[in-house]
């Protein structure tokens, strides 16, 4: 082939990269055509051809960080929604297909129509808890931390939660400030790549990575599998053979970060604290979620007294759950 | 993941179109959609962003009508092919009886083709499913380009594309242009019979 043919069929492939939506392939092969010009061909016949290729590259840099840009994930149709509620949702039971329905909305970006959803559950007593902490998820995942600590001001001065459950909901939006509060830029000091400021509406944005890191919460990643622990609200430990015998003890779950619980074991159980030490596995435990229990088993990871706040004086002890 | 109702004698199963972005998917599904009138069942749902790249899925159910005495409906998907959208991938992949992996011929694609059938096999794995177990066909997308006189643009051939997708799994593969239809109804066709004898030793659903 001479290099006038090899030029233009070089041509013609980057025209049909383009069209099938290979952009970054259809770059390449602009790229490629250039430096083949300019090897070959002298300047001062090859300047008209190279503006030309150059005009085509400059479009596609265009197109390519439009489409980056525009990775914003839509508010789909209802019926749209109500598709994936059904074909993804997978529960019998009405109450946990409910809320599974809102969680698979939040899979998909669905934040509006989630957090409308989890807000009618807030008004099922046992479900009132692992709402509050995915509308805060939502919060966190679509607006920014902003928005979700403002809700949770909005909840605690209307004081629509038990003192219990504040807590709870507080130490998860302190475990989430801290886990994913640094790394994101709050809406008022973003700045892009320009030293501009950017448009804080813009921060609905929502690419898939930031997705999935947020519902890496949801779906702890585990060694071999992938599987989906219920927000767990206590744990029931029985003791074994040679501690106290048969004994159920029922401690409340302060954080639960995946599999791993973290329980708060007041300072007044002497006979617990001797017992309890890292790496001590548990046979027998029940794990108490709004809507289910769930039989497995356990092994402590850490176990340390609490010196500070207000919880000072009982201990901390993160589990590593199992279920059957 | 099938269902079967012993009682009305009827069963539903999932088939997924898989495979790297742009390798013609959702083109498929079009295809179907078009040609196959009489077995569609609704509407074809397609959630896309600009510029035609699937952000979530395309949704496409039919009824094949009675197969051995059973009501056979089938549910088609198509996955978002580009690599950021992994977890939408999985999600999607959850529960599917059968997969029809579309490879794409072009040559620059060679490693998207053999990237995305690793994604595949590992979100398999982590779906608690075998790669070599599950009714499995692959199809060589956009042979047309091939046929174009005087084509210069560089395409794998069958062989190569063999080599590199199907040397240890051995399954069903087809060439086809999911543009002009060539292969479509072909490569469908194997996966749903494929699905329906691994659905038989399951449920024993057909009488
Ligand atoms: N020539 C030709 N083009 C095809 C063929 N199949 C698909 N295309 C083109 O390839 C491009 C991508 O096709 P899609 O069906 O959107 O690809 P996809 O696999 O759904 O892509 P993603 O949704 O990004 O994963 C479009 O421009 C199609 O027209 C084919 O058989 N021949
Ligand atoms: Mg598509």
């Amino acid at each position: 082939m001479g290099i006038k043919e090899q030029i233009k069929s070089a041509l013609q492939e980057a025209e049909m990269y383009r069209t099938q939506g290979l952009l970054n392939e259809a770059m390449l092969t602009y790229k490629n055509v250039m430096e083949l010009i300019n090897k070959s061909i002298q300047p001062e016949n090859s300047r008209q051809l190279l503006e030309g290729i150059n005009n085509k590259i400059e479009l596609l840099k265009k197109t390519i960080s439009k489409y980056n840009d525009s990775d914003k994930i839509p508010e789909l149709s209802v019926d749209t929604q109500n598709l994936i509620k059904e074909k993804f949702a997978f529960s019998t039971d009405k109450e946990s297909s409910i809320l599974e329905g809102a969680i698979i909305l939040t899979k998909f970006g669905q934040f509006e129509r989630a957090i409308k959803e989890f807000n009618e559950l807030l008004k099922i007593e046992p479900l009132r808890l692992v709402a509050a902490k995915n509308i805060l998820r939502c919060y966190f995942a679509s607006s920014g931390a902003d928005d979700a600590v403002s809700k949770y001001k909005e909840w605690i001065e209307l004081g629509i939660f038990s003192t219990g459950q504040e807590e709870k909901i507080k130490f998860f939006l302190d475990n989430l400030l801290k886990e994913k509060g640094p790394k994101k830029k709050l809406p008022a000091e973003e700045v892009n790549e320009n030293g501009n400021k950017n448009n804080s509406v813009e921060k609905k944005a929502l690419d898939e990575k930031k997705l999935s890191d947020e519902l890496l919460l949801d779906i702890p990643k585990t060694d071999d599998n992938e599987e989906e622990f219920l927000d767990i609200s206590s744990v029931g430990i029985t003791l074994g053979e040679d501690q106290k015998k048969g004994l159920e003890v029922i401690l409340d779950v302060a954080f639960q970060s995946g599999d791993m619980v973290s329980l708060i074991v007041p300072g007044r159980e002497k006979a617990l604290i001797d017992i309890f030490k890292i790496g001590l596995k548990f046979n027998a435990i029940n794990f108490y979620s709004p809507i289910a229990i769930l039989n497995g088993s356990g092994v402590i990871l850490t176990f340390s007294k609490i010196d500070s706040g207000p919880k000072a004086g009982n201990y901390s002890l993160d589990l590593k759950m199992f279920t059957d | 993941m099938a269902v079967f109702n012993l009682k009305s004698r009827e069963i539903e199963c999932k088939i997924v179109f898989y495979g790297p972005g742009r390798s013609g998917k959702t083109t498929n599904l079009e295809y179907i959609f078009k040609t196959y009138k009489k077995q569609v069942s609704d509407q074809m749902v397609t959630i896309d962003t600009e510029g035609d790249r699937t952000l979530f899925f395309d949704f496409l159910p039919m009824g094949l009508g009675k197969i051995k005495g059973c009501d056979v409906k089938v549910q088609l998907y198509t996955v978002p092919g580009q690599v950021q959208y992994s977890s939408t991938r999985k999600l999607v992949l959850k529960g599917a009886d059968g997969i029809v992996f579309v490879a794409d011929s072009f040559a620059i694609r060679r490693e998207k083709n053999m990237i995305s059938l690793r994604d595949l096999d590992q979100n398999l794995k982590e779906c608690g499913l075998n790669i070599f177990k599950i009714p499995l066909v692959l199809q060589y997308n956009k042979r047309d380009i091939a046929d174009i006189p005087g084509n210069t643009i560089p395409i794998m051939s069958i062989e190569e594309l063999q080599k590199d997708l199907n040397k240890q799994l051995k399954v069903p593969y087809y060439s086809a242009s999911a543009l002009s239809g060539q292969g479509v109804g072909a490569t469908l066709k194997e996966c749903l019979k494929l699905t329906l004898v691994h659905l038989q030793k399951e449920f024993n659903w057909a009488q």
